[in-house]
């Protein structure tokens, strides 16, 4: 075997490893999550949140779709089917608010950006949110950053995969 | 007599403990945790009452208008024990609050944080204890 024959072979065989490395690689963030407080920052949850956090995830991923609702306790649920292309969508829940949002992965993360539009007796408000998860095992992490009024806060929130 | 007398009793306990049960009340009840708001504006009064402290501040929207918010806050007790004092919010001063709206459409917020003009951030929460409710 040649030289050339060595880095031909090496190369398809290198090829042939990385695509379904590659698949594998993709991470799944489909499953039920609950929040947990004891691993999340402070202020991620109850009444007055710096940064509210749902209190249960479901997300259900396919390959070009991902299926996302978020549930908070007495609050209403925000749902949506994304494109994960990163194509917009309107998401749907809250009454009297107009939320627009998309979703891509990113590398071993998933982000979701979102603009929620509503009316106040100061005018109209918008406020943007952007969050960023990823996943180890049953283990989700949200990092979410929210700006609304020029103001941005940052938190972090873990959640863990329940049995369904 | 005795027994008019405890009846009377009774019932004068019974009306003023009903007082501060109707002014009471949870966050879901009164406020919406979907929509965030910030606020600009000066103080216009703080009232150290129980079971909420509440802030009245004047914003100013994009149309020019001056509106005279309502900010709930923790009770005094709460407020005092995270480091809260009465000088620290005094009429006319400018401070900025993160909270969430009323449902009722009212300029009326319960407050996450005030910002106050020397920089420090206070937390206000009423109830903010982290717990699901």
């Amino acid at each position: 075997m040649n030289g050339m024959s060595v880095v031909a072979l090496t190369a398809a065989l290198t090829l042939g490893v990385a695509v379904p490395a590659r698949t594998q690689d993709k991470p799944n963030f489909s499953g039920s999550w609950v929040y947990n407080q004891a691993l999340s920052n402070p202020r991620t949850f109850g009444n007055n949140p710096l940064v509210p956090f749902p209190s249960e995830l479901l997300i259900k991923q396919t390959p070009v779709e991902l299926h996302w609702q978020g549930t908070t306790v007495r609050q209403d649920a925000i749902a949506a089917i994304f494109k994960l292309d990163g194509s917009e969508v309107t998401m749907a829940g809250a009454p009297e608010i107009t939320i627009r949002g998309k979703a891509m992965l990113e590398g071993d993360k998933l982000v979701i950006t979102s603009k929620r539009s509503y009316t106040s007796p100061a005018g109209d408000i918008t406020t943007d949110f952007k969050e960023v998860y990823s996943v180890a095992g049953d283990v989700l992490t949200v990092e979410k950053t929210q700006t609304t009024g020029g103001i941005s806060s940052t938190l972090k929130a873990v959640y863990n995969k329940i049995a369904s | 007599m005795r027994t008019k007398l405890a009846v009377v009793v009774v019932g004068i306990g019974m009306v003023l403990a009903a007082v501060p049960v109707a002014t009471h009340h949870s966050f879901a009840a009164e406020f919406d945790g979907n929509k965030p708001i910030t606020l600009r504006g000066a103080i216009t009064a703080m009232l150290w009452s129980n079971p909420h402290g509440h802030l009245y501040i004047d914003v100013k929207g994009r149309d020019g208008k001056v509106v005279n918010w309502e900010i709930e806050f923790a009770a005094p007790g709460a407020l005092y024990k995270r480091g809260w004092r009465k000088a620290d919010l005094p009429v006319g001063v400018e401070v900025v609050v993160q909270g969430f709206l009323a449902k009722d459409g009212t300029p009326t917020a319960n407050a996450t944080t005030i910002k106050l003009p020397d920089g420090r951030e206070l937390f206000a929460g009423s109830s903010g204890t982290g717990a699901p409710r």
